[in-house]
């Protein structure tokens, strides 16, 4: 980085430091084409120190030169109102930890919505930062018979602005060519007025200075939004979109994930096969290998869900069903595109909290992430199967209807009801103040999607989510399986408490009665008592603690059954030390309950770290869902003791 | 509130040209008298020079002064004073033709010439006399049909807003 490895002539100073430019813009402005267009794929997503607020960084070289750009979160004003805007003040000021003040900032505006664009333009020109303003869609404001005149744009606000198209990449070499220069910038002799009127009067003339003529209304998009935003077509057409949205999601990932799972499963056969130590061998093919496999089979709904949601995006397709979802999550004081991330949540919680990224408030995206998790994810349909099938007889009937699949029923929509409740709770607490926050949501045009973007939306996904999940993933698996394995016991210490050292189930049986993970389950008991709950159902509660399916897997290998995916014969005939049937209706119901409600999720708790960047919401989601679920299945066991169970 | 923005004048960074939109002010050139509370701002110093353009108001700073100090004080001063545009005096009582020269002139660089230019055409200005504005219509205007409605709709109505007193823009023989 510096001068002296290229002979040039004069002897220009460079900065010790790649010059830091932010690029700060309106949603929907064309901030992230610009982004990708400047930076490649040379981009590092994470989130601002102790706020739930992505950030985005990237460097853009020119020639010999390198440019830190940053992706500032997208605003419509300067005047902080909510976290994300707070953080953009912040950053621009300097503010904020960690994290340097730009030296220029990139200002993109859409040339359809200029007039609205200006009051931002205003508020950053007088920030008094060296500035470039990015005039997006152009080629649509011509089509829709708008005029606008760049360069006198530029003399009547007194800095550099260049014309981009971002799909088509036209004008990013210009863009490039200016960023150079960046230190010479013009910057305007009287800063835009900050009262209101003033400013308004401002924007009027340099509109009227540079000829702009704003766009003749978009036709297809009026007409299309005359049927997707009405009242009752509207919401036809959203729970249509959503029903597809969901049995996408499900669906369609199903055979990827069984794919997934048969490779893994003939992967860990080929472990046990090959290597020789029994003890490593289950080690590899049951922690390493299937704590990685819980991990890989969300994969193909994570790819599939950010997919589905960039395109709708792309689309413009997710303002108008957060529009047409905003008056029923305003009930709860949440915005309509908190429902995108509930909604997600029904296939799993992970890809459900990171798709309140979409969220522009902070104070809704943790509002929105405590609920997620209380949304029926798939994790706990086997368990609901296993449960159900133990409690409710398969040939009862409640008029047409089979019970059993009404009490699921039952289970799914209590979950959703409870996820609403928790989104209003937090809501009301994180906004003690009372303030409403003023909500603008712009529909855009509809556009076709860039596929580059879709692209990179979804591949960012999958790759952090594959890295930073896998390895507290792994880690779990790997502790579990070393507490229910441990202590291991000799032939001899076997023989002696009469086990047939060379039959592996029973002395999978013995080590897994008198292992770690069996004195934690009689540890926790006096916890679980009141609930019905004897040290084996503890051992799966447990267990199911680091991701709910392996509940159904841990019950089995306990009650040593032969099947352990189906253990319901060996777990209905299971007795209590009494000699008492240990599968009680009331002990089943506070099991369901429980498990509606229990954060038992491994990787729920990693994406909430991650996603909010500190231990803070991971720990109140665990302690209040932990609580709650504790408190809820004690009611239900009562209440069904109350009816006679 | 009347629409101004400043630009700065190339190489005079002690002048700011705001520009008005056309016509606001009833008189151009160097003024007598302007409504308070800009009027204060000369008394005190702040500005030694406030001038009236066809398009635009020309402000001077007073030495030792900076714009990025009194730039706001001086716009909300003029925002006060172009909500009187009667209480605007001119310096000289300037003829009335050198004032409608003035302001075709600026029209003919501004809104009027670009929208010549976007259709290949040109309008230059030959003479004033009397009230009478006499232009050149050329490039892509001569011999077209739709260019005497369009110096009628633009010109003539633009600069008889600025300048009531026109008798009437026409087009130069030969």
């Amino acid at each position: 980085m510096t001068a002296a490895c290229h002979t040039g002539g004069a002897a220009t100073v460079t900065p010790a430091r790649a010059p830091r430019l932010a690029l700060v813009g309106s949603p929907n402005a064309g901030k992230t084409s610009i982004f990708n267009a400047l930076t490649g794929l040379h981009a590092k997503t994470g989130n601002y120190p102790g706020v739930t607020v992505s950030r985005f960084v990237g460097t853009c070289r020119v020639g010999a030169d390198r440019y830190v750009i940053e992706d500032l979160p997208g605003t419509y004003s300067l005047d902080p109102i909510s976290a994300d805007e707070r953080i953009l003040v912040d950053v621009l000021d300097g503010r904020l930890d960690g994290v340097a003040r730009p030296d220029a900032l990139l200002v993109a505006v859409d040339a359809t919505t200029l007039r609205r664009s200006l009051g931002l333009v205003a508020q950053l020109l007088a920030r008094g930062l060296p500035t470039c303003v990015v005039v997006t869609f152009m080629d649509e404001l011509s089509r829709r018979q708008g005029r606008l005149d760049v360069a006198a744009l530029g003399q009547a606000l007194g800095v550099p602005v260049v014309a981009v198209i971002g799909n088509r990449g036209q004008g990013i070499a210009e863009l490039r060519e200016t960023l150079t220069g960046w230190d010479h910038w013009p910057v305007p002799t009287i800063a835009p007025p900050t009262e209101a009127a003033e400013r308004d009067a401002w924007a009027e003339s340099v509109l009227g200075f540079a000829g702009y003529h704003p766009p003749q209304p978009h036709r297809v998009t009026q007409r299309v939004d005359a049927v997707l935003l009405h009242p009752l077509w509207g919401s036809l057409v959203f729970l249509a979109v959503m029903v597809l949205f969901f049995q996408t999601v499900f669906t369609v990932a199903a055979p990827a994930q069984d794919q997934i799972e048969n490779l893994l499963g003939r992967l860990s056969g080929l472990v046990v096969a090959h290597v020789p130590e029994p003890w490593l061998a289950r080690l590899l093919g049951e922690a390493v290998i299937g704590g990685i496999g819980g991990v890989l089979v969300f994969l193909p709904q994570i790819v599939l869900l950010f997919l589905l949601i960039a395109l709708l995006e792309g689309v413009g397709y997710l303002a108008r069903a957060a529009f047409v979802m905003d008056r029923v999550m305003a009930g709860v004081g949440l915005e309509g595109r908190a429902f995108v991330a509930l909604l997600s949540s029904f296939a799993c919680a992970v890809p459900g909290i990171m798709a309140t990224r979409t969220l522009p408030s902070a104070k809704d995206r943790v509002a929105t992430m405590m609920a997620a998790p209380l949304m029926t994810c798939s994790a706990r349909l086997p368990v609901y199967v296993l449960m159900i099938g133990l409690l409710v007889d398969p040939s009862a009937r409640v008029g047409p209807f089979g019970a059993q699949g009404l009490v699921m029923f039952g289970l799914y929509l209590l979950g959703a009801v409870s996820a609403m409740l928790a989104a209003w709770a937090f809501k009301r607490l994180g906004d003690r103040r009372g303030l409403a926050l003023p909500f603008y949501m712009e529909m855009p045009p509809y556009r076709l999607p860039r596929p580059r973007s879709v692209l990179l939306m979804v591949w960012d996904s999958a790759r952090s989510f594959l890295r930073k999940c896998s390895t507290i993933i792994v880690a779990t698996s790997f502790a579990l399986w070393l507490l229910l394995n441990l202590p291991v016991h000799s032939a001899h210490h076997l023989g002696a408490a009469g086990v047939d050292a060379g039959d592996p189930a029973a002395v999978a049986a013995y080590t897994v009665d008198h292992s770690v993970a069996a004195g934690l389950g009689r540890l926790v008991s006096p916890v679980f008592d009141p609930l019905g709950f004897d040290w084996r159902i503890n051992i799966g509660v447990l267990s199911a603690q680091s991701a709910r399916e392996t509940f159904v897997a841990t019950l089995g290998q306990v009650a040593a059954a032969n099947d352990p995916e189906h253990p319901d014969d060996a777990l209905r005939a299971m007795t209590d030390a009494d000699g008492r049937r240990l599968f009680t209706p009331p002990t089943l119901a506070a099991l369901l309950v429980y498990f509606v409600y229990a954060l038992q999720c491994m990787s729920t708790v990693a994406v909430l770290r991650r996603e909010t960047g500190t231990w803070k919401w991971p720990l109140i989601a665990f302690g209040y869902l932990n609580g709650l679920a504790w408190l809820m299945a004690y009611l239900a066991r009562m209440a069904v003791i109350a009816l006679g169970g | 509130m009347v629409p101004i923005h400043p630009q700065p004048c190339p190489d005079q960074p002690d002048r700011v040209r705001w520009v008005i939109p056309a016509g606001w002010l009833p008189c151009v050139g160097p003024l007598a008298a302007c409504p308070s509370p800009l009027d204060a701002l000369v008394a005190d110093g702040t500005l030694v020079e406030v001038a009236a353009e066809p398009a635009a108001v020309l402000t001077r700073l007073g030495p030792g002064r900076s714009w990025a100090v009194d730039g706001p004080r001086v716009r909300t001063a003029l925002h006060a004073a172009l909500d009187d545009p009667a209480g605007w005096h001119p310096a000289a009582a300037a003829t009335s033709d050198a004032a409608l020269a003035a302001a075709a002139g600026a029209l003919l660089a501004g809104a009027a010439g670009r929208f010549a230019r976007s259709h290949g055409g040109v309008i230059d200005l030959v003479d004033v006399r009397d009230g009478v504005v006499t232009v050149r219509l050329g490039g892509a205007c001569h011999g077209c049909p739709a260019a005497r409605a369009t110096l009628r709709e633009r010109l003539d109505r633009q600069l008889r807003r600025m300048i009531p007193s026109l008798h009437e823009v026409r087009e130069a023989r030969g």
